[in-house]
Protein backbone atom coordinates (compact mmCIF):
# COMPACT_ATOMS: atom_id res chain seq x y z
CA UNK A 1 0.00 0.00 0.00
CA UNK A 2 1.21 3.47 -0.74
CA UNK A 3 2.43 6.00 2.04
CA UNK A 4 -0.86 7.85 0.86
CA UNK A 5 -3.05 5.49 0.84
CA UNK A 6 -1.84 3.91 4.20
CA UNK A 7 -2.51 7.44 5.57
CA UNK A 8 -5.94 8.15 4.51
CA UNK A 9 -7.03 4.46 5.50
CA UNK A 10 -5.72 5.64 8.97
CA UNK A 11 -7.33 8.70 8.87
CA UNK A 12 -11.10 7.58 7.88
CA UNK A 13 -10.19 4.82 10.95
CA UNK A 14 -9.12 7.33 13.07
CA UNK A 15 -11.19 10.58 12.71
CA UNK A 16 -14.18 11.65 14.02
CA UNK A 17 -16.29 13.61 11.37
CA UNK A 18 -17.22 17.16 12.67
CA UNK A 19 -20.89 17.51 14.90
CA UNK A 20 -23.61 18.35 12.23
CA UNK A 21 -21.36 17.36 9.27
CA UNK A 22 -22.10 13.68 7.37
CA UNK A 23 -20.13 12.57 4.98
CA UNK A 24 -21.73 12.68 1.85
CA UNK A 25 -21.52 10.10 -0.56
CA UNK A 26 -19.59 11.55 -3.43
CA UNK A 27 -21.94 10.02 -7.14
CA UNK A 28 -19.00 8.95 -9.30
CA UNK A 29 -19.80 9.00 -12.86
CA UNK A 30 -19.71 5.36 -14.86
CA UNK A 31 -16.40 6.90 -16.98
CA UNK A 32 -14.56 10.03 -15.36
CA UNK A 33 -12.34 10.53 -18.27
CA UNK A 34 -15.37 10.08 -21.13
CA UNK A 35 -17.25 12.19 -19.67
CA UNK A 36 -14.71 14.91 -18.91
CA UNK A 37 -13.52 14.92 -22.32
CA UNK A 38 -17.13 13.89 -24.33
CA UNK A 39 -19.03 16.08 -22.84
CA UNK A 40 -17.15 19.78 -23.45
CA UNK A 41 -16.78 18.58 -27.18
CA UNK A 42 -20.46 17.77 -27.22
CA UNK A 43 -21.16 20.92 -25.82
CA UNK A 44 -18.78 23.24 -28.17
CA UNK A 45 -19.73 21.43 -31.22
CA UNK A 46 -23.88 22.19 -30.68
CA UNK A 47 -22.50 25.50 -29.81
CA UNK A 48 -20.50 25.72 -33.53
CA UNK A 49 -23.85 24.08 -34.79
CA UNK A 50 -26.05 26.48 -33.14
CA UNK A 51 -23.70 29.59 -34.42
CA UNK A 52 -23.64 28.28 -37.90
CA UNK A 53 -27.43 28.05 -38.49
CA UNK A 54 -27.99 31.24 -36.95
CA UNK A 55 -26.07 32.91 -39.37
CA UNK A 56 -27.65 30.62 -42.19
CA UNK A 57 -30.55 31.48 -40.98
CA UNK A 58 -30.28 35.64 -40.72
CA UNK A 59 -28.87 35.44 -44.06
CA UNK A 60 -25.82 37.91 -42.84
CA UNK A 61 -23.05 38.70 -44.89
CA UNK A 62 -20.72 40.43 -42.45
CA UNK A 63 -21.12 38.05 -39.74
CA UNK A 64 -18.56 35.07 -40.50
CA UNK A 65 -19.76 31.44 -40.06
CA UNK A 66 -17.23 28.93 -37.72
CA UNK A 67 -15.98 27.89 -40.85
CA UNK A 68 -15.09 31.88 -42.44
CA UNK A 69 -13.15 32.06 -38.86
CA UNK A 70 -11.33 29.15 -39.44
CA UNK A 71 -10.15 30.34 -43.44
CA UNK A 72 -9.19 34.26 -41.78
CA UNK A 73 -7.08 31.96 -38.90
CA UNK A 74 -5.49 30.45 -41.73
CA UNK A 75 -4.93 33.52 -43.71
CA UNK A 76 -3.24 35.05 -40.96
CA UNK A 77 -1.05 32.20 -40.53
CA UNK A 78 0.00 32.28 -43.94
CA UNK A 79 0.92 35.93 -44.39
CA UNK A 80 3.04 35.36 -40.72
CA UNK A 81 0.71 37.71 -38.90
CA UNK A 82 -0.93 35.20 -36.70
CA UNK A 83 2.41 34.62 -35.11
CA UNK A 84 3.45 38.25 -35.14
CA UNK A 85 0.65 39.34 -33.01
CA UNK A 86 0.58 36.37 -31.19
CA UNK A 87 4.06 36.93 -30.08
CA UNK A 88 3.66 40.85 -29.78
CA UNK A 89 0.77 40.26 -27.17
CA UNK A 90 2.44 37.85 -25.16
CA UNK A 91 5.67 39.62 -24.72
CA UNK A 92 3.91 42.82 -23.12
CA UNK A 93 1.77 40.49 -20.77
CA UNK A 94 5.15 38.96 -19.84
CA UNK A 95 6.83 41.98 -19.53
CA UNK A 96 3.86 43.67 -17.30
CA UNK A 97 2.93 40.77 -15.63
CA UNK A 98 6.37 39.78 -14.34
CA UNK A 99 6.63 43.74 -13.16
CA UNK A 100 3.65 43.41 -11.18
CA UNK A 101 4.99 39.61 -9.67
CA UNK A 102 8.01 41.47 -8.68
CA UNK A 103 6.40 44.30 -7.20
CA UNK A 104 3.22 43.31 -5.97
CA UNK A 105 4.52 40.08 -3.97
CA UNK A 106 7.24 41.58 -1.76
CA UNK A 107 4.70 44.80 -0.96
CA UNK A 108 2.28 42.54 -0.25
CA UNK A 109 3.94 40.41 1.92
CA UNK A 110 5.93 43.70 3.92
CA UNK A 111 2.44 45.41 4.09
CA UNK A 112 0.68 42.07 5.62
CA UNK A 113 3.37 41.40 8.26
CA UNK A 114 3.70 45.02 9.16
CA UNK A 115 0.65 46.62 10.57
CA UNK A 116 1.23 50.04 10.46
CA UNK A 117 2.91 50.02 6.74
CA UNK A 118 -0.46 48.12 6.58
CA UNK A 119 -2.81 50.56 8.08
CA UNK A 120 -0.78 53.46 6.23
CA UNK A 121 -0.95 52.31 2.78
CA UNK A 122 -4.33 50.20 2.71
CA UNK A 123 -6.76 52.88 2.16
CA UNK A 124 -4.74 53.99 -1.10
CA UNK A 125 -4.42 50.76 -2.29
CA UNK A 126 -8.20 50.04 -1.87
CA UNK A 127 -8.82 53.63 -3.68
CA UNK A 128 -6.59 53.10 -6.70
CA UNK A 129 -7.48 49.57 -6.95
CA UNK A 130 -11.25 49.55 -8.59
CA UNK A 131 -10.21 52.04 -11.09
CA UNK A 132 -10.40 49.97 -14.42
CA UNK A 133 -7.46 50.04 -15.95
CA UNK A 134 -9.11 51.34 -19.20
CA UNK A 135 -9.71 54.20 -17.91
CA UNK A 136 -5.74 54.53 -17.76
CA UNK A 137 -5.21 54.51 -21.14
CA UNK A 138 -5.44 58.24 -21.64
CA UNK A 139 -2.58 58.77 -19.26
CA UNK A 140 -0.87 55.74 -20.34
CA UNK A 141 -0.67 57.30 -23.80
CA UNK A 142 0.47 60.58 -22.42
CA UNK A 143 3.31 59.45 -20.31
CA UNK A 144 4.69 56.71 -22.93
CA UNK A 145 3.08 57.74 -26.13
CA UNK A 146 1.82 55.23 -28.43
CA UNK A 147 4.24 52.67 -28.07
CA UNK A 148 4.60 49.06 -26.16
CA UNK A 149 5.16 50.90 -23.12
CA UNK A 150 1.68 51.73 -22.70
CA UNK A 151 0.07 48.45 -22.70
CA UNK A 152 2.54 47.65 -20.57
CA UNK A 153 2.52 50.00 -18.32
CA UNK A 154 -1.68 49.43 -18.17
CA UNK A 155 -0.46 45.33 -18.05
CA UNK A 156 0.98 46.39 -15.06
CA UNK A 157 -1.21 48.30 -13.13
CA UNK A 158 -3.81 46.21 -13.66
CA UNK A 159 -2.18 42.89 -11.99
CA UNK A 160 -0.04 44.57 -9.46
CA UNK A 161 -2.85 45.33 -6.72
CA UNK A 162 -4.46 41.85 -6.99
CA UNK A 163 -1.15 40.24 -6.51
CA UNK A 164 -0.47 42.85 -3.81
CA UNK A 165 -3.83 42.15 -1.62
CA UNK A 166 -3.57 38.51 -2.55
CA UNK A 167 -0.02 38.62 -0.72
CA UNK A 168 -1.25 41.03 1.94
CA UNK A 169 -4.38 38.94 2.64
CA UNK A 170 -2.07 35.37 2.77
CA UNK A 171 0.51 36.51 5.84
CA UNK A 172 -2.79 38.14 7.58
CA UNK A 173 -4.31 34.65 7.27
CA UNK A 174 -1.32 32.49 8.18
CA UNK A 175 -2.55 30.00 11.12
CA UNK A 176 -1.09 31.63 14.00
CA UNK A 177 0.11 28.39 15.45
CA UNK A 178 2.95 28.09 12.75
CA UNK A 179 4.50 31.84 13.72
CA UNK A 180 4.32 30.63 17.36
CA UNK A 181 6.05 27.07 16.71
CA UNK A 182 8.74 29.10 14.70
CA UNK A 183 9.22 31.39 17.35
CA UNK A 184 9.23 28.34 20.41
CA UNK A 185 12.02 26.96 17.54
CA UNK A 186 13.87 29.94 18.40
CA UNK A 187 13.66 31.05 14.56
CA UNK A 188 14.91 34.84 13.73
CA UNK A 189 13.17 37.68 11.68
CA UNK A 190 14.87 36.34 8.26
CA UNK A 191 14.68 32.59 8.74
CA UNK A 192 10.68 32.96 10.14
CA UNK A 193 10.39 34.55 6.51
CA UNK A 194 12.02 32.46 4.68
CA UNK A 195 11.12 29.46 6.38
CA UNK A 196 7.57 30.26 7.60
CA UNK A 197 5.82 33.12 6.26
CA UNK A 198 7.59 32.26 2.55
CA UNK A 199 6.16 28.82 2.34
CA UNK A 200 2.82 29.56 4.16
CA UNK A 201 1.64 32.34 1.79
CA UNK A 202 2.68 30.69 -1.39
CA UNK A 203 -0.77 28.77 -2.46
CA UNK A 204 -2.97 32.00 -1.66
CA UNK A 205 -0.21 33.75 -3.34
CA UNK A 206 -0.33 31.65 -6.26
CA UNK A 207 -3.96 32.00 -6.70
CA UNK A 208 -3.52 36.27 -6.51
CA UNK A 209 -1.13 35.61 -9.23
CA UNK A 210 -3.36 33.02 -11.11
CA UNK A 211 -6.46 35.77 -11.25
CA UNK A 212 -3.76 38.34 -12.17
CA UNK A 213 -2.86 36.45 -15.03
CA UNK A 214 -6.43 36.46 -16.18
CA UNK A 215 -7.10 40.32 -15.68
CA UNK A 216 -3.56 41.03 -17.35
CA UNK A 217 -4.82 39.17 -20.43
CA UNK A 218 -7.93 40.84 -20.44
CA UNK A 219 -6.74 44.55 -20.41
CA UNK A 220 -3.98 44.19 -23.04
CA UNK A 221 -6.41 43.26 -25.97
CA UNK A 222 -7.75 46.40 -24.57
CA UNK A 223 -4.91 48.13 -24.51
CA UNK A 224 -3.54 47.26 -27.90
CA UNK A 225 -6.67 48.31 -29.85
CA UNK A 226 -5.94 51.99 -28.69
CA UNK A 227 -1.89 52.36 -27.98
CA UNK A 228 -0.65 50.49 -30.63
CA UNK A 229 -0.28 48.79 -33.66
CA UNK A 230 0.32 45.04 -33.42
CA UNK A 231 -0.74 42.28 -31.18
CA UNK A 232 -4.21 40.55 -30.97
CA UNK A 233 -6.20 43.50 -29.75
CA UNK A 234 -4.86 45.44 -32.76
CA UNK A 235 -5.88 42.79 -34.66
CA UNK A 236 -9.27 43.07 -33.78
CA UNK A 237 -9.92 46.48 -34.27
CA UNK A 238 -7.96 46.67 -37.08
CA UNK A 239 -9.84 43.99 -38.77
CA UNK A 240 -13.15 46.02 -38.42
CA UNK A 241 -11.89 49.51 -39.57
CA UNK A 242 -10.39 48.32 -42.72
CA UNK A 243 -13.18 46.58 -44.69
CA UNK A 244 -15.43 45.19 -42.31
CA UNK A 245 -13.25 41.79 -42.09
CA UNK A 246 -15.65 39.77 -39.32
CA UNK A 247 -14.28 36.83 -39.92
CA UNK A 248 -11.03 38.38 -38.68
CA UNK A 249 -12.19 39.92 -35.53
CA UNK A 250 -13.84 36.28 -34.11
CA UNK A 251 -10.55 34.86 -35.46
CA UNK A 252 -8.89 37.07 -32.95
CA UNK A 253 -11.18 36.87 -30.24
CA UNK A 254 -11.12 33.33 -30.48
CA UNK A 255 -7.40 33.25 -30.12
CA UNK A 256 -7.49 35.24 -26.82
CA UNK A 257 -9.74 32.69 -25.53
CA UNK A 258 -7.34 29.98 -26.32
CA UNK A 259 -4.53 31.69 -25.18
CA UNK A 260 -6.07 32.60 -22.26
CA UNK A 261 -7.03 29.00 -21.74
CA UNK A 262 -3.62 27.99 -22.04
CA UNK A 263 -2.03 30.56 -19.84
CA UNK A 264 -4.41 29.91 -16.89
CA UNK A 265 -4.10 25.84 -17.36
CA UNK A 266 -0.26 26.93 -17.00
CA UNK A 267 -0.40 28.43 -13.47
CA UNK A 268 -2.83 25.66 -12.40
CA UNK A 269 -0.04 23.50 -12.91
CA UNK A 270 1.73 25.43 -10.35
CA UNK A 271 -1.05 24.39 -7.75
CA UNK A 272 -0.13 20.75 -8.32
CA UNK A 273 3.14 20.81 -6.38
CA UNK A 274 3.69 19.48 -2.92
CA UNK A 275 4.52 22.25 -1.25
CA UNK A 276 1.53 24.48 -2.56
CA UNK A 277 -1.62 22.13 -2.52
CA UNK A 278 -1.98 21.51 1.35
CA UNK A 279 -3.71 25.04 0.92
CA UNK A 280 -6.34 23.67 -1.42
CA UNK A 281 -7.33 20.82 -0.42
CA UNK A 282 -10.68 21.47 1.63
CA UNK B 1 15.59 16.95 42.71
CA UNK B 2 15.09 20.84 41.48
CA UNK B 3 12.44 23.04 39.84
CA UNK B 4 11.83 22.50 36.31
CA UNK B 5 8.83 25.37 36.96
CA UNK B 6 7.82 27.04 39.62
CA UNK B 7 4.85 29.67 39.53
CA UNK B 8 4.93 31.88 42.01
CA UNK B 9 1.84 34.06 43.16
CA UNK B 10 1.27 34.57 39.85
CA UNK B 11 -2.17 36.97 38.10
CA UNK B 12 -3.58 36.89 34.92
CA UNK B 13 -5.89 39.80 33.86
CA UNK B 14 -7.32 41.04 30.46
CA UNK B 15 -8.11 44.66 30.79
CA UNK B 16 -12.04 44.49 30.97
CA UNK B 17 -14.84 46.65 28.58
CA UNK B 18 -15.76 48.76 31.49
CA UNK B 19 -12.99 50.75 32.60
CA UNK B 20 -11.03 50.00 35.64
CA UNK B 21 -12.90 46.51 35.80
CA UNK B 22 -10.04 43.97 35.04
CA UNK B 23 -10.87 40.62 34.02
CA UNK B 24 -9.04 38.42 35.73
CA UNK B 25 -8.42 34.89 34.25
CA UNK B 26 -5.53 33.44 36.77
CA UNK B 27 -5.68 34.19 40.29
CA UNK B 28 -2.68 33.32 42.68
CA UNK B 29 -1.42 30.44 41.15
CA UNK B 30 1.28 28.90 42.96
CA UNK B 31 2.82 25.85 41.57
CA UNK B 32 5.96 23.70 41.01
CA UNK B 33 6.86 21.34 38.63
CA UNK B 34 10.29 18.90 39.12
CA UNK B 35 13.06 18.16 37.00
CA UNK B 36 11.84 14.79 34.84
CA UNK B 37 8.49 14.86 36.69
CA UNK B 38 5.36 13.99 34.77
CA UNK B 39 2.54 16.71 36.08
CA UNK B 40 -0.88 17.40 34.47
CA UNK B 41 -3.30 20.42 34.74
CA UNK B 42 -6.80 19.90 35.02
CA UNK B 43 -10.09 21.87 35.04
CA UNK B 44 -13.29 22.83 33.31
CA UNK B 45 -13.31 23.61 30.15
CA UNK B 46 -12.09 27.76 29.46
CA UNK B 47 -10.53 28.18 33.08
CA UNK B 48 -7.74 29.02 32.35
CA UNK B 49 -5.76 25.99 32.22
CA UNK B 50 -4.27 26.30 28.18
CA UNK B 51 -3.21 30.65 28.93
CA UNK B 52 -1.69 29.17 31.82
CA UNK B 53 0.57 27.08 29.97
CA UNK B 54 1.36 29.81 27.63
CA UNK B 55 2.59 31.99 30.32
CA UNK B 56 4.66 29.55 31.23
CA UNK B 57 5.69 28.68 27.31
CA UNK B 58 6.74 32.33 26.96
CA UNK B 59 3.78 33.48 24.75
CA UNK B 60 1.63 35.20 26.95
CA UNK B 61 2.37 38.01 29.55
CA UNK B 62 1.30 37.60 33.34
CA UNK B 63 0.42 40.11 34.97
CA UNK B 64 2.17 39.72 38.52
CA UNK B 65 3.80 37.28 39.99
CA UNK B 66 6.79 35.22 39.42
CA UNK B 67 7.29 32.51 36.67
CA UNK B 68 10.73 30.56 36.60
CA UNK B 69 11.80 28.35 34.40
CA UNK B 70 14.87 26.26 34.88
CA UNK B 71 15.54 29.03 37.92
CA UNK B 72 15.04 32.31 35.05
CA UNK B 73 12.32 34.04 34.84
CA UNK B 74 10.31 33.36 31.69
CA UNK B 75 10.35 35.96 28.81
CA UNK B 76 9.41 35.06 25.36
CA UNK B 77 9.53 31.15 24.01
CA UNK B 78 12.71 29.42 24.22
CA UNK B 79 14.22 26.49 22.23
CA UNK B 80 15.01 24.63 24.99
CA UNK B 81 11.01 24.17 26.11
CA UNK B 82 9.20 23.55 23.00
CA UNK B 83 5.43 23.47 22.50
CA UNK B 84 3.24 21.03 21.31
CA UNK B 85 -0.15 22.16 19.83
CA UNK B 86 -3.77 20.97 20.00
CA UNK B 87 -3.67 20.47 16.54
CA UNK B 88 -2.11 21.39 13.19
CA UNK B 89 0.84 22.52 14.97
CA UNK B 90 3.19 20.83 12.19
CA UNK B 91 4.09 22.43 8.78
CA UNK B 92 1.84 21.39 6.07
CA UNK B 93 4.11 22.14 3.41
CA UNK B 94 7.04 20.01 4.49
CA UNK B 95 7.31 16.32 4.80
CA UNK B 96 7.60 14.01 7.98
CA UNK B 97 11.22 14.39 7.57
CA UNK B 98 11.40 18.06 6.69
CA UNK B 99 8.93 18.74 10.26
CA UNK B 100 10.64 16.51 12.45
CA UNK B 101 14.14 18.23 11.92
CA UNK B 102 12.66 21.66 11.51
CA UNK B 103 14.32 22.76 15.33
CA UNK B 104 17.96 21.46 14.16
CA UNK B 105 20.79 22.96 12.63
CA UNK B 106 21.67 21.99 9.25
CA UNK B 107 24.70 21.69 9.73
CA UNK B 108 24.15 19.29 12.55
CA UNK B 109 26.24 16.45 12.29
CA UNK B 110 23.48 14.17 13.99
CA UNK B 111 20.39 14.73 11.51
CA UNK B 112 20.20 11.17 10.36
CA UNK B 113 20.57 9.94 13.53
CA UNK B 114 18.14 11.57 15.46
CA UNK B 115 15.68 11.24 12.77
CA UNK B 116 15.57 7.84 12.59
CA UNK B 117 16.20 7.41 16.30
CA UNK B 118 12.85 9.93 16.67
CA UNK B 119 10.47 8.54 13.81
CA UNK B 120 11.04 4.71 15.15
CA UNK B 121 10.18 5.75 18.44
CA UNK B 122 6.95 7.66 17.38
CA UNK B 123 6.24 4.92 15.44
CA UNK B 124 5.76 6.43 11.73
CA UNK B 125 8.66 4.50 9.96
CA UNK B 126 8.04 4.04 6.00
CA UNK B 127 5.91 7.80 6.37
CA UNK B 128 9.66 9.99 6.23
CA UNK B 129 8.59 10.95 2.80
CA UNK B 130 4.87 11.79 3.51
CA UNK B 131 3.27 15.17 3.77
CA UNK B 132 0.94 15.62 6.91
CA UNK B 133 -2.34 15.87 4.38
CA UNK B 134 -1.73 12.43 3.53
CA UNK B 135 -1.59 11.37 7.73
CA UNK B 136 -4.36 10.65 10.05
CA UNK B 137 -4.62 13.45 13.01
CA UNK B 138 -2.97 11.13 14.95
CA UNK B 139 0.29 10.36 12.91
CA UNK B 140 0.30 14.51 12.94
CA UNK B 141 0.41 14.70 16.32
CA UNK B 142 3.20 12.12 16.49
CA UNK B 143 5.16 14.21 13.79
CA UNK B 144 4.26 16.90 16.46
CA UNK B 145 5.93 14.76 19.35
CA UNK B 146 8.71 14.07 17.26
CA UNK B 147 9.68 17.64 16.48
CA UNK B 148 9.68 18.31 19.46
CA UNK B 149 12.16 15.46 20.91
CA UNK B 150 14.19 15.98 18.05
CA UNK B 151 14.66 19.25 19.57
CA UNK B 152 16.16 18.03 22.41
CA UNK B 153 14.39 20.23 25.01
CA UNK B 154 14.71 20.27 28.62
CA UNK B 155 11.01 20.43 29.28
CA UNK B 156 7.98 19.80 26.65
CA UNK B 157 4.77 22.12 27.23
CA UNK B 158 1.28 19.98 25.74
CA UNK B 159 -1.55 21.47 25.44
CA UNK B 160 -4.41 19.15 25.20
CA UNK B 161 -2.63 17.69 22.27
CA UNK B 162 -4.86 14.86 21.63
CA UNK B 163 -8.14 16.30 22.12
CA UNK B 164 -9.10 16.60 19.08
CA UNK B 165 -8.32 12.84 18.27
CA UNK B 166 -11.24 9.95 18.54
CA UNK B 167 -11.45 7.67 21.96
CA UNK B 168 -9.51 4.66 20.49
CA UNK B 169 -6.45 6.87 18.38
CA UNK B 170 -6.21 8.90 22.42
CA UNK B 171 -5.70 5.82 24.48
CA UNK B 172 -2.97 4.69 22.17
CA UNK B 173 -1.65 7.66 21.81
CA UNK B 174 -0.99 8.08 25.59
CA UNK B 175 0.04 4.73 26.28
CA UNK B 176 2.63 5.22 23.71
CA UNK B 177 3.61 9.45 25.56
CA UNK B 178 4.00 7.03 28.54
CA UNK B 179 6.61 4.57 26.96
CA UNK B 180 8.51 7.65 25.47
CA UNK B 181 8.74 9.89 28.28
CA UNK B 182 10.38 7.21 30.23
CA UNK B 183 12.72 6.25 27.84
CA UNK B 184 13.31 10.03 27.30
CA UNK B 185 13.05 11.61 30.85
CA UNK B 186 11.54 14.81 29.82
CA UNK B 187 10.03 16.88 31.78
CA UNK B 188 6.43 17.21 30.83
CA UNK B 189 3.62 19.89 31.63
CA UNK B 190 0.60 18.50 30.16
CA UNK B 191 -2.73 20.32 30.09
CA UNK B 192 -5.44 18.10 29.77
CA UNK B 193 -9.67 18.46 30.32
CA UNK B 194 -10.20 15.28 30.66
CA UNK B 195 -10.02 13.80 34.50
CA UNK B 196 -9.15 10.26 33.16
CA UNK B 197 -6.17 11.32 30.66
CA UNK B 198 -4.53 13.11 33.70
CA UNK B 199 -4.94 9.83 35.99
CA UNK B 200 -3.25 7.93 33.15
CA UNK B 201 -0.31 10.05 32.62
CA UNK B 202 0.60 12.07 35.59
CA UNK B 203 2.56 11.75 38.87
CA UNK B 204 0.98 14.66 39.95
CA UNK B 205 -2.05 16.81 38.86
CA UNK B 206 -2.82 20.26 39.59
CA UNK B 207 -6.64 20.10 39.54
CA UNK B 208 -7.68 24.51 38.82
CA UNK B 209 -10.72 25.58 40.19
CA UNK B 210 -13.53 27.82 37.62
CA UNK B 211 -12.90 31.14 36.40
CA UNK B 212 -10.89 33.37 37.47
CA UNK B 213 -8.80 30.22 37.93
CA UNK B 214 -6.33 28.76 41.22
CA UNK B 215 -5.14 25.91 42.23
CA UNK B 216 -7.64 24.13 43.76
CA UNK B 217 -6.12 20.72 44.98
CA UNK B 218 -2.69 19.01 43.82
CA UNK B 219 -3.18 15.23 43.47
CA UNK B 220 0.07 12.45 43.24
CA UNK B 221 -0.73 9.41 41.43
CA UNK B 222 1.49 7.38 43.25
CA UNK B 223 0.54 3.87 40.89
CA UNK B 224 2.58 2.08 38.89
CA UNK B 225 3.24 2.17 35.08
CA UNK B 226 1.62 0.94 32.58
CA UNK B 227 -1.63 1.53 34.82
CA UNK B 228 -4.12 -0.31 34.88
CA UNK B 229 -7.29 1.27 34.64
CA UNK B 230 -9.46 -0.97 36.70
CA UNK B 231 -7.12 -0.95 39.64
CA UNK B 232 -9.24 0.00 42.66
CA UNK B 233 -6.68 2.48 43.31
CA UNK B 234 -6.70 4.63 39.92
CA UNK B 235 -10.51 4.63 40.20
CA UNK B 236 -10.43 5.95 43.88
CA UNK B 237 -8.23 8.47 42.27
CA UNK B 238 -9.95 9.59 39.29
CA UNK B 239 -13.24 9.84 41.73
CA UNK B 240 -11.64 11.86 44.02
CA UNK B 241 -10.84 14.25 41.25
CA UNK B 242 -14.34 13.88 39.68
CA UNK B 243 -15.33 14.91 43.35
CA UNK B 244 -13.15 17.70 43.76
CA UNK B 245 -14.07 19.65 40.58
CA UNK B 246 -17.86 18.84 42.00
CA UNK B 247 -18.82 16.89 39.44
CA UNK B 248 -20.41 12.89 40.19
CA UNK B 249 -18.15 10.33 39.46
CA UNK B 250 -21.14 8.39 38.01
CA UNK B 251 -21.66 11.13 35.17
CA UNK B 252 -18.18 11.31 34.33
CA UNK B 253 -17.28 8.01 33.56
CA UNK B 254 -17.60 8.11 30.06
CA UNK B 255 -14.48 9.98 29.69
CA UNK B 256 -15.64 13.28 28.27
Amino acid sequence: MSVAAEGAAERAREQTPPAGALPIPAKRPAHPALLKVGLPLLVAALFLLAWDISVRLSGSDIFPKPVDVLRGIVELARKGLLLKYIVASLFRVTVGFAGAVIVGVPVGLLLGWFNRLFFAFNPMIQVLRPISPIAWIPVAILWFGVDDKAPIFLIFLSSVFPITVSAMAAVQNIQPVYIRAARNFGLGQMELFRRVILPATLPQVLTGIRIALGVAWLVVVAAEMIAVNSGLGYLIIDARNAGKRYDLVVAGMVMIGLIGLALDLLVRRLEKFDEVRWGYSR
Amino acid sequence: MSHAVELRDVWMSFPGKAEGEPVHVLERIDLSVMKGEFVCIVGPSGCGKSTLLNIVGGFLPHTRGQVLVEGQPVHGPDARRIFVFQENGIFPWLTVTDNILFGLDRDNPRREELLNHYVEMVGLKGFEKAYPRELSGGMRQRVEIARALAASPDIIYMDEPFGALDFLTRLKMRTDLIRIWQEERKTILFVTHDIEEAVQLADRIIVMSRRPASVQEVVTVDLPRPRDLDSREYLATRDRIFGIMGLSAKVGTSGH
